[in-house]
């Protein structure tokens, strides 16, 4: 039956799924898209928010490749922030308030009117592997589906169950379906799964709230869209949803603490590794027990709904716990909880087994992405979607896959992270995680991966002129800044603003100055301001960090070296005398490409890469 | 697989014994072709075992005693084999001749090799590796025992509360960064660069004892300057304890630059002894004084003698002219005749000094009191503390502190935290290449073990 052969089939529907099905049909081949639930497509299971630190990094990467994220973010926000704003450019990062239905809705539409995609309602049970490359998947109505690429994007949906308190639930998040039977199949084809948690904090009625008691928290004046094909002025008169901030207290505190043995977390009911980084409220007061008071926002969930996100309130206690301990807050003395705070596990895979390209090294043409591989997050799902359905689509066509690394983008250090160090708990990007960050900034986003989305098919003509247009223009303006002086009127009127005399230098020398920026020389001479913003902002960024970013680029040749020295795929590191045992246990696991990628594996040392160096260097030397 | 190597492991030159040493896959075999045990039988492994060393022929070389090695308990790891034999450079030659004939395809070993396969084998590390080179090139005990210190990770000791601290410090500014929003962000910001300033400062003192370190280790070199029959000569064979360099009533008797390496307190000292400066020098004198003018230069510290029994003249002033920038102590010599100059004299003479010192060098009197000074003067003095002695680490911890003076002016200039905290990163990595660890994993660890950070 020829409707159900394609040429990829993507499982899930959620943040990595929608990026995957999208991308392989809009590069030409005929996608079939399975979800547990078709009404919860795109769904934002837990902060009504894109973005963020490093997470606005991943959103305007997957944007500059050709991805969807950030354009349906563009069309649903409620409310935009860049944070970090006074600090250095390559940590600005757009953070959005999102309207949690509009979203979901406008991404489901995209998939609904993609050409080539087919969205299907339906429990995959089974991933169909014969002579070790996969052939299909099979449905728990009976049928099978055939394709030569499956991307698994299960998120947190296998072998699921809630938990609020001592009431637990085998659902998915929100009690929606979950998976049932596809996590122990992936374990017999010999796939290393394990069992991580999350969590996620209670919804409250936004009539019951008390706002005049809590800090009033505003959106950006203007606006800064995610997307580089979003056109910043359509938001003019655009009026943003607000934010509050409240915090918690000392009784607040002695309640969570007298309840604690009722806390799946400490009372031994809950065994998934839990995240660092996104602890519970009760995690809060036990790890950090001197601090007096916790941070909270108030974020609304939609336009149309009154339900509010209490951020930084994710917990599972029991429901009577939670109502006692809000009431303690200001602003929330008289909360109604519309849906209570709960603890979620799952299964998900270890993603050591997968090439940089997101694919399972021992079966051909079966990828992973998504939280299903042990990351956190909607960008972080999403961006690895987006490479396992490019490399699905190209190993359909036969063709090489996509491998964005380290100093690619904040997307090559997360598969990085993932596939060659692997992660004990939830993943979540942060810009500490990247070496080269002064180099991935959110506004050259465009001039690093453009190329490479508009190269494998993704990224229309009109982004990749608009990306040229920004990398000449750059390099004009930068020409110019370097060569020119200013008129002596300028250099006055400069001088007047900074309160030092400037003379004899170039544009380009006065902008190294911290007090001087490049809008006000704009304003003083056309030729500058004939220039784009986004590339006036660029040629500044140039010039007043330009000893840094050498250095940068210096590190990177540097690593490059190490990366560009291949390592056979079939050697035998037990042979290599000089190696320690674990060194030799995990670089057979663990088959790095180069000794770039070797260096990073945990439990290889700098000694074991000199060793590993000194044998390539005899191997060649023989050859 | 390795090919086998030997080598001698004792220096050359004559001496009661000398031990050869064979490492490789064949070193067993080596040692059944050549060695028969007096009583027979086979050899026991790690046992010594009297025997005669023969050649391919039958023919009697030495008498000896072998021990086998099997690997990987061995110093390379692979199998080793050591012949003791006596400390004859002849017999040496004759039995490392025979290795070289054997059909085993034997090799002498390269400078360092056995040791290099210790490394290449895991049995040591980098830094240790380089500790017992170091052990082996020590030209004290004071080195010795820093090198020693080395070996048993006493640098690493003293980095790794700084690596700690910074850690620390990069995880704050780093918190400050990625979770923003959260309210402590000033307060770590600040916390952070405090730390970066303690840990710089740390840094600046260990630095200071490298000078020191470096001459624990290679040696002070020390320069005798003076004019001609000021009593330098004496003053050098006293220093050495027996007759080195010629001395006679007649001026200018010393020609050549003679060295002469002593021990005071453990500290080796390269003296070199300069041929008298004369304002009316020349032929061979004036290229005395030529190489003596080059000694100087090169030295660490110059010993200018006077003679305490007369009153400066020109000579003398030639001699002091000779200096330059060397640090110079005074050693006021003759001290059994009737003095003429005085403390003070020398110190008006030459304001510079770093210490006057009188003494009779003929008698051996305050001589080594002179060297103990001179030593004191540049730092070099035996002491318990940690002392820097390898190039490798100063030239690291260096540029650690390079980096984090510019992440602190760079914070002073008004830079965002974020750059400043590039800086700070790779001091922390830089500070890592002397304990040989990678950092970056450690810094993220820091961040959520400390600071309460939230989604």
């Amino acid at each position: 039956m020829s409707d159900r052969i394609f040429d990829v089939i993507v499982v899930g529907a959620g943040h990595a799924g929608c990026e995957a099905a999208l991308a392989s049909a809009r590069m030409g081949l005929r996608t079939l898209c399975l979800t547990l639930q078709i009404d919860s497509v795109a769904y934002l299971a837990c902060n009504p928010a894109v973005g963020g630190t490093s997470k606005g990094h991943l959103v305007r990467e997957i944007d500059a490749l050709g991805g969807q994220m950030g354009r349906t973010a563009d069309q649903t926000l409620l409310q935009m922030r860049m944070l970090n704003l006074r600090k250095g450019p390559a940590v600005h990062s757009s953070r959005a308030q999102v309207d949690k239905q509009a979203y979901a809705q406008a991404m489901r539409h995209e998939l609904e009117s993609q050409p080539l995609l087919t969205l299907l309602q339906a429990e995959v049970s089974e991933v169909c592997v014969r002579s070790g490359r996969v052939c299909g998947v099979k449905t728990t109505y009976g049928l099978t589906y055939e394709a030569p690429a499956v991307v698994i994007a299960a998120g947190v949906y296998m072998n699921s169950r809630i938990i609020t308190g001592e009431y637990v639930q085998q659902t998915g998040p929100a009690g929606l379906m979950r998976s049932s039977f596809l996590g122990e199949q992936l374990a017999f084809l010999d796939i290393p799964m394990r069992r991580f948690k999350t969590g996620t904090p209670p919804r409250v009625d936004g009539k019951t709230i008390d706002p005049e008691a809590m800090q009033i928290q505003r959106g950006d004046e203007p606006l800064h869209p995610f997307s580089f094909l979003t056109d910043a002025t359509a938001y003019d008169g655009f009026e943003q949803d607000v934010c509050y901030l409240t915090y918690t207290n000392a009784q607040t505190h002695a309640i969570l603490r007298a309840n604690l043995s009722r806390s799946p977390m400490y009372g031994g009911v809950i065994e998934g590794t839990g995240a660092r980084y996104c602890p519970s409220i009760e995690d809060k007061i036990v790890r950090f027990a001197d601090k007096d008071r916790h941070q909270l926002f108030i974020e609304p969930e939609g336009r149309y709904t009154d339900e509010r996100y209490i951020q930084g309130f994710s917990t599972s206690m029991p429901y009577d716990v939670q109502i006692e301990a809000l009431h303690t807050i200001p602003g929330l003395t008289h909360a109604r909880i519309v849906r209570p705070g709960y603890a979620i596990e799952y299964d998900c895979m270890d993603g050591r087994v997968c090439t940089l390209g997101l694919m399972v090294r021992h079966i051909p043409g079966l990828f992973f992405a998504g939280q299903v591989v042990g990351s956190s997050g909607y960008e972080e799902a999403a961006a690895q979607g987006l490479v396992a359905g490019i490399n699905a689509a190209r190993f359909v066509q036969q063709k090489d896959p996509l491998i964005l690394t380290r100093m690619d983008g904040y997307i090559g250090v997360l598969i990085d992270d993932l596939v060659t160090k692997g992660t004990p708990e939830p993943y979540r990007m942060m810009t500490a995680r990247a070496e080269y960050r002064l180099l991935l900034r959110q506004d050259n986003a465009d001039l690093r991966l453009t190329q490479y989305g508009y190269d494998v098919g993704l990224a229309s003509e009109a982004r990749y002129q608009r990306m040229q247009a920004k990398r000449t223009g750059t390099a004009s303006l930068l020409d110019y800044l370097r060569k020119t002086k200013p008129p002596a009127a300028c250099v006055r009127q400069l001088s007047e603003q900074v309160g030092d005399s400037l003379s004899g230098a170039t544009w380009a020398k006065l902008l190294v100055r911290p007090q001087l920026d490049i809008e006000p020389m704009a304003a003083l001479e056309p030729h500058i301001a004939a220039y784009a913003p986004d590339v006036r902002q660029q040629a500044e960024i140039e010039i007043k960090y330009e000893g840094y970013l050498a250095r940068q680029q210096r590190d990177i040749e540097r690593q490059a070296r190490m990366e560009h020295r291949p390592l056979p795929a079939d050697l035998d590191y037990g042979q290599i005398t000089g190696l320690r045992i674990e060194a030799k246990q995990k670089l057979n696991a663990a088959k790095p490409s180069n000794l770039g990628q070797a260096s990073r594996i945990s439990g290889v040392s700098p000694a074991d890469i000199a060793v590993l160096s000194v044998y390539l260097e005899r191997k060649e030397q023989q050859a | 697989m390795n090919d086998t190597i030997f080598a001698p492991a004792t220096p050359p030159g004559m001496g009661g014994i000398a031990i050869i040493r064979i490492s490789g896959p064949q070193a067993l075999a080596a040692i059944t072709h050549c060695f028969v045990p007096k009583r027979g039988g086979t050899l026991v492994p790690r046992r010594l075992t009297y025997g005669t060393i023969q050649n391919e022929q039958g023919e009697w070389i030495d008498e000896a005693m072998v021990a086998f090695l099997p690997a990987p308990h061995t110093y390379t790891c692979e199998d080793v084999a050591e012949i003791q034999c006596h400390g004859n450079p002849s017999l040496v030659n004759a039995i490392l001749f025979m290795l070289s004939q054997l059909p085993l395809g034997l090799r002498p070993a390269q400078p360092g090799e056995f040791t290099r396969r210790a490394f290449e084998n895991g049995r040591l590390d980098l830094s240790e590796a380089e500790a017992v080179m170091d052990i082996i090139g020590a030209q004290g005990t004071a080195s010795a025992r820093a090198s020693l210190a080395q070996l048993r990770g006493g640098i690493s000791a003293q980095i790794r509360p700084w690596i700690e601290q910074l850690t620390q410090a990069v995880a704050a500014i780093e918190a400050g960064i990625d979770f923003p929003e959260d309210d402590w962000e000033e307060e770590a910001n600040e916390q952070g660069f405090t730390q970066i300033q303690s840990v710089y400062s740390g840094i600046d003192r260990l630095l200071q004892t490298y000078r020191g370190g470096r001459i624990v280790r290679n040696g002070l070199r020390c320069a005798i300057v003076g004019k001609p029959n000021v009593g330098k000569s004496s003053l050098f064979n006293a220093a050495a304890g027996f007759e080195r360099a010629l001395v006679s009533q007649e001026a200018g008797t010393t020609r050549d630059v003679v060295e002469e390496c002593i021990s005071i307190d453990g500290i080796a000292i390269r003296l070199f002894d300069t041929a008298g400066l004369r304002l009316q020098a020349q032929g061979l004198e004036q290229r005395g004084m030529e190489l003596g003018k080059q000694q100087i230069e090169m030295a660490d510290v110059a010993l200018l003698v006077l003679d305490a029994s007369a009153p400066l003249d020109a000579d003398d002033r030639l001699a002091m002219e000779q200096l330059g920038e060397v640090p110079c102590l005074i050693a006021l010599n003759k001290g059994d005749l009737p003095p003429v100059l005085s403390r003070e004299d020398a110190y008006a003479f030459y304001p510079q000094a770093l210490g006057v010192y009188s003494c009779c060098a003929a008698e051996g009197q305050g001589v080594v009191e002179l060297f103990r000074a001179a030593l004191k003067a540049v730092g070099a003095e035996e002491s318990q503390q940690t002392v820097l002695t390898n190039a490798r680490h100063a030239e690291a911890l260096t540029r650690a502190k390079r980096l984090l003076f510019s992440a602190l002016e760079a914070r002073q200039a008004g830079v965002p935290p974020d750059v400043a905290a590039m800086d700070a990163r790779e001091a922390l990595q830089a500070l890592g290449e002397i304990t040989g660890q990678t950092l970056s994993q450690e810094v993220i660890h820091t961040i959520f073990s400390t600071f309460c950070v939230g989604k």
